[in-house]
């Protein structure tokens, strides 16, 4: 992990505790659907991925699964599993992806690959707990959800990019 | 890497963002039709729990079930509309929320108390415990 301004390590705390911050609001707000949870925490992890680089957006990512985990209760079980596999698999495929395509995804189309690779690899994962095969009658649903979650995500990103690179805050890598 | 236009209120989407956001909506619109077309009316519970063979009820037989699981027991119900989930122990109660299943495939699952409710085709008898 590379960080290039004295700044900067603030900065991704910043980001850690904001990603912390949405995790744990998202999992306490009341949802219409359960399967249409947004992925509020994974807004900062998306930031610092195009801020500072891939493996701080790790280490960002990481943080919001333990200290989440651990806050809402759930650290070690199944679905801490899932999300961490899922996690790790979202991070996987941005960062390939932005390695692979450069400039041909903006920051949401970045973030639907995310999504995507979340969804799938937390239903691969349930199927692994479960053991059903009958499960992945669910992918529409997470393509779905995939592209309205990613998407807004991505939106946001975008927005918070762009308010924070008036104040000269991201290096833009 | 970040199209950051001056003031704009929307970010630059790229053709290949649009690209892939058209598959992706066509694929879950294409599997949704195809799941729909394949799918016919169901004359069979199939519930599948966490460690245990499964177990088959016929449509026909209304009536409330009490299932166990590792976090408690799940109460279902099968009716005339179908087969739905009435209680569970878990938290985020997913599976009440899938409402009535009763369409070949359709799926109630309920993970953090292993349980899966699907609905098969033909079950000649009332049931059917392995």
């Amino acid at each position: 992990m590379k960080l290039r301004r004295p700044g900067d390590v603030a900065r991704l705390g910043l980001m850690a505790s904001a990603a912390i911050v949405l995790f744990v609001f998202e999992s306490l707000a009341p949802k219409p659907l359960p399967w249409m949870k947004l992925g509020l925490g994974n807004l900062p992890v998306l930031v610092s991925l195009l801020s500072f680089g891939s493996g701080p957006a790790l280490a960002v990512s990481a943080v919001k699964l333990v200290v989440g985990g651990l806050l809402s209760g759930g650290l070690a079980g199944p679905a801490f599993v899932i999300g961490g596999g899922a996690g790790l698999a979202s991070w996987l495929v941005m960062v390939a992806v932005r390695r692979v395509a450069g400039p041909l995804f903006s920051v949401v189309g970045l973030s639907i690959w995310g999504a995507l690779a979340h969804q799938l690899c937390q239903l691969g994962l349930a199927y692994v707990y479960i053991g059903q095969i009958s499960l992945f009658a669910l992918v529409p649903l997470s393509l779905i959800s995939a592209l309205w979650s990613g998407g807004l995500i991505g939106l946001l990103a975008w927005w918070t990019l762009a308010q924070l690179d008036k104040i000269g805050w991201i290096d833009r890598r | 890497m970040i199209a950051l236009a001056e003031g704009a209120l929307w970010p630059a989407l790229t053709r290949a963002d649009k690209i892939f956001a058209l598959v992706v909506a066509l694929g879950a619109v294409g599997l949704v039709f195809h799941g729909r077309y394949a799918a016919e009316a169901g004359s069979a519970l199939v519930i599948e729990a966490m460690g245990a063979k499964p177990v088959t009820y016929a449509l026909s037989s209304y009536g409330r079930l009490r299932l166990a699981g590792p976090l408690g027991e799940t109460e279902i119900e099968i009716g005339p509309k179908g087969v739905r989930v009435v209680a569970a122990p878990c938290t985020h109660k997913i599976c009440m929320r899938r409402g009535w299943i009763n369409r070949r495939g359709d799926l109630a699952v309920c993970v953090p108390n292993g349980l899966v409710l699907r609905i098969a085709g033909a079950a000649p008898v009332d049931a059917v415990v392995h």
